[in-house]
């Protein structure tokens, strides 16, 4: 009897170990560690295989590494298998011909069980990084890795570029061609070349004839909204139980121009962003930064009219402003944690003037226009929300509040509310 | 002058776990590197993730590695994280 059950055991054994092991899949990527002996990780998802796997087997790996994709290739022995199991590696340790740096070359690790072992042969492999590379290969934009890409490459889709230049020629009867462009870029000039910890950058906007329309009696570039200034960022991690991070941002030097009217300043500024740490439970989000800054600069045009009504600005000249404010937003984020199912962003600030600047108010079709110290506050709350399973619908919504230079030309609780429906047409014909 | 640390599994799980608003929130084996997004630890923005990247850069120290090639999309897992780290530190 004792015989006879023994056959019957190993099998169900058998079958159980085989069971087990079908629920490790290699991710495809592996990771030399630079340490003596080599290891060489292979990352895997399913249950951790047990000492018994084929996965621990040392047999049936096969390891290869060669200097370039298409160059001959070395293999190594592998001497024993272990696992990481808090991230879900297998450790190849191997010996052999090694290249003196192991981070330098490519690998490519093979599991490749015997024919009695009822798995599939999986692979997995390593690119390494161009800077531990002797001669690191051409930079290609189609390479995932944002190391192996040139400085600059098209967007891809819905993303938002980094530089833009945009224009228009309108040539039509009985008026003089419009020109119309639009230039916007905000980089960061090198992120290997910090200065005093900070990224220097460029942020511009520049539009040109936006607002002219036919018929027009002559051609010019008339820029009418320039924004342009260098910024220096930096952000930097807080070891403290409220704040997580923060952000300081100098500005110099920043235009400020108005497509109303001739006003524009010129300013430079520094502005500080607290990062509270997120409130998070579950898929629900909600963050808090509170902001502080001082913006200081000089005007450069002022208008002799606002809305026709003739004013005096002629004391407007020096700019001092503190500001206080801060951005929040509250998110549910969708299954996939990608992106979100609704978003409410709100941003506050309020600008409150050492020196006399222009405060446009128009109430009831009149317009009066003050210098004074007065706090200028904006608010301005989005909303956009697509739901749950129900892609055909987004909403979007907009409301501000207050007050923006040059000008601080009031605005008066403005929504605006947009949807879109869509669809595609899954049975539609292909034509030509 | 820092001395270069084995750029391990362990070493740069825990420089990616460390630098999150709420490292106590990865429970291995209960929640496993494979498994713990970096939006369950907390990385819920482009601010957050910012403030991420750099917490990393300086926990690796004296390696060195660009901001892009750290894996810091919420939805990134722990380990995708810490393999990016691990892969192109220099």
């Amino acid at each position: 009897m004792r015989f006879r059950l023994f056959p019957v055991t190993a099998l169900i054994l058998s079958a159980a170990s085989v069971c087990a092991q079908t629920k490790v899949t290699l991710t495809g990527v592996a990771t030399p560690e630079p340490v003596s002996p080599i290891i060489i990780d292979v990352d895997y998802k399913g249950t951790a295989p047990d000492k018994t796997s084929a996965y621990m087997e040392k047999e049936n790996w096969k390891v290869k590494w060669t200097l370039a994709p298409d160059a001959s290739a070395t293999a190594v022995q592998v001497d024993a298998v272990s696992t990481y199991v808090t991230g879900d590696k297998i450790l190849l340790h191997v010996s052999g011909t090694l290249p003196t740096n192991v981070r330098a070359v490519y690998w490519t690790v093979l599991f490749s069980p015997d024919n009695s072992v009822p798995l599939l042969p999986q692979i997995a492999s390593f690119t390494p990084n161009p800077r531990n590379q002797a001669n690191p290969p051409a930079k290609d934009c189609d390479n995932a890795a944002a190391n192996l890409q040139p400085y600059f490459c098209p967007p891809g889709t819905g993303v938002t570029p980094d530089f833009s230049l945009t224009g228009s020629f309108l040539a039509a009867g009985g008026t003089k061609p419009i020109i119309q462009a639009e230039l916007k870029a905000d980089m960061i000039f090198s992120e290997e070349r910090k200065l005093w910890g900070f990224y220097p950058g460029i942020s511009t906007a520049v539009e040109v004839n936006q607002n002219v329309q036919p018929p027009n009696n002559r051609t010019r570039f008339d820029p009418d909204s320039i924004i342009a200034g260098l910024t220096f960022t930096r952000i930097k991690r807080v070891h403290n139980p409220l704040l997580y991070g923060i952000e300081t941002q100098f500005q110099l030097p920043e235009g400020e121009f108005s497509r109303q009217d001739p006003s524009s300043n010129i300013i430079t500024g520094g502005l500080t962003r607290f990062g509270l740490k997120p409130l998070k439970v579950a898929s629900f989000y909600a963050t808090l930064y509170p902001l502080l800054g001082v913006e200081t600069g000089r005007n450069l045009n002022r208008p002799s009219e606002v809305d026709k009504t003739p004013v005096d600005l002629s004391r407007f000249k020096g700019i001092f402003r503190g500001m206080v404010g801060a951005d929040a937003s509250i998110g549910l984020a969708s299954e996939d944690q990608k992106t979100d199912i609704f978003t409410i962003t709100g941003s506050y600030r309020v600008r409150l003037p050492a020196i006399d600047e222009p405060f446009v108010k128009t109430i009831h079709q009149v317009t009066t226009v003050d210098l004074t110290t007065k706090a200028r506050h904006w608010v301005e709350v989005d909303v956009t929300s697509s739901p749950w399973n129900w892609k055909y619908f987004a909403l979007n919504a907009k409301y501000q509040y207050g007050e923006l230079p040059p000008l601080f030309s009031f605005v008066d609780h403005k929504f605006s509310i947009g949807f879109t429906l869509q669809a595609v047409q899954s049975r539609k014909p292909k034509l030509p | 002058m820092l001395e270069k640390q084995p750029l391990t599994p362990d070493f740069c799980l825990n420089a990616v776990v460390k630098s999150t608003p709420f490292p106590s929130r990865f429970n291995p084996p209960t929640t496993p590197a494979s498994t713990t997004t970096l939006f369950d630890l907390g990385i819920v923005d482009t601010f957050t993730a910012a403030t991420f990247v750099q917490d990393v850069k300086s926990r690796i120290l004296p390696w060195n590695i660009d901001d892009t090639d750290i894996a810091s999309s919420r939805d990134t897992t722990l380990q995708a994280a810490a393999d990016s780290v691990q892969s192109n530190a220099f």
